[in-house]
């Protein structure tokens, strides 16, 4: 009886549906798809010459972020 | 820093409240689907990854170099680096947040004092048998080993600026290491034919 448990339960599991692979999607030929985690909070200056200028302005010092891809199109 | 690490609250704030925040893009066209690194920092698991890929840099107004750090940091490592940049500002600069005429001992000191959290740290992390978030085997090998290259990067920087401060006895000027910043590992992501393109000259500089 047991061993028939197992069995179906074995064959239950094989039916489940299968978690998605990691990769996703997250851009297609319109732009990109909102992700939660991506660049949310900070206030970004741009262009660079505009940023320089609003911290001498402001007396603020400058952070400048150095990437690859765009941020404003979410790194698509 | 990977752009997950400004979504952090409180980095943010901080972030808005201090800094003027801009970006530059040196691969436009350039696109990863990937977030298997932003899952991590997302996670608070000691993610630091000191790559050639991403560079932030903290300058006065006048672009004169305070600090910077390549590649990415999780918000609790980035908050300590933001930190450091203000209370060396506090230091080296005037009100008008000016890097000062004779601030070159205070900017060593400080610099060699954050150097010196930054080893311990390391010597921390490698003896580490557990790290909160982080699985055991080679998910801990590998984390240590990233973990400890990120705070050998940030000493590096720490000893190099103002190395390079009393060689042109005074600031370090954005435009000298913009493309020449220090990192610890080469990763970078680069589109293809694009690896012998000529690196862009600073912004803002032209």
């Amino acid at each position: 009886m047991t061993r028939i448990a197992l069995m179906a339960g074995l064959v239950l599991l094989a039916a489940a549906p299968q978690e998605e692979p990691r990769a996703r999607k997250c851009c297609d030929a319109n732009g990109p798809k909102p992700w939660p985690g991506y660049n949310k909070g900070v206030q970004w200056t741009q262009p660079f010459d505009a940023a320089v200028k609003k911290a001498r302005d402001t007396n603020k010092f400058l952070m400048v972020f150095h990437l690859v891809g765009d941020m404003d199109k979410e790194g698509c | 820093m990977r752009t997950v690490t400004f979504s952090n609250a409180e980095g943010a704030k901080a972030v808005n409240d201090k800094f003027v925040a801009t970006w530059v893009n040196r691969q436009p066209g350039f696109h990863n689907c990937s977030t298997d690194a932003e899952d991590r920092i997302k996670r608070n698991d000691y993610e630091c990854f000191a790559t050639k890929n991403f560079c932030t840099f903290f300058t006065t107004p006048d672009l004169d170099v305070l600090h910077y750090g390549s590649g990415h940091q999780y918000p609790p490592l980035f908050l300590g680096e933001l930190k450091f940049v203000l209370e060396l500002a506090a230091a080296v600069c005037d009100p008008r947040g000016r890097y000062m005429e004779d601030a070159l001992p205070e900017f060593r000191a400080l610099h060699e004092t954050h150097a010196a959290r930054h080893e311990k740290d390391k010597v921390r992390i490698l003896q580490a048998t557990s790290l909160p978030g982080v699985k055991g085997g080679d998910a801990l090998l590998s984390r240590r080993h990233s973990y400890a290259e990120g705070m050998r990067h940030l000493c590096k920087v720490h000893h190099d600026l103002p190395a390079k401060s009393e060689k042109l006895n005074g600031p370090v000027p954005l435009s000298l290491v913009f493309n020449d910043y220090l990192y610890e590992n080469g990763f970078e992501e680069v589109m293809e034919g694009d690896r012998n393109r000529e690196q862009p000259r600073t912004p803002g500089m032209q």
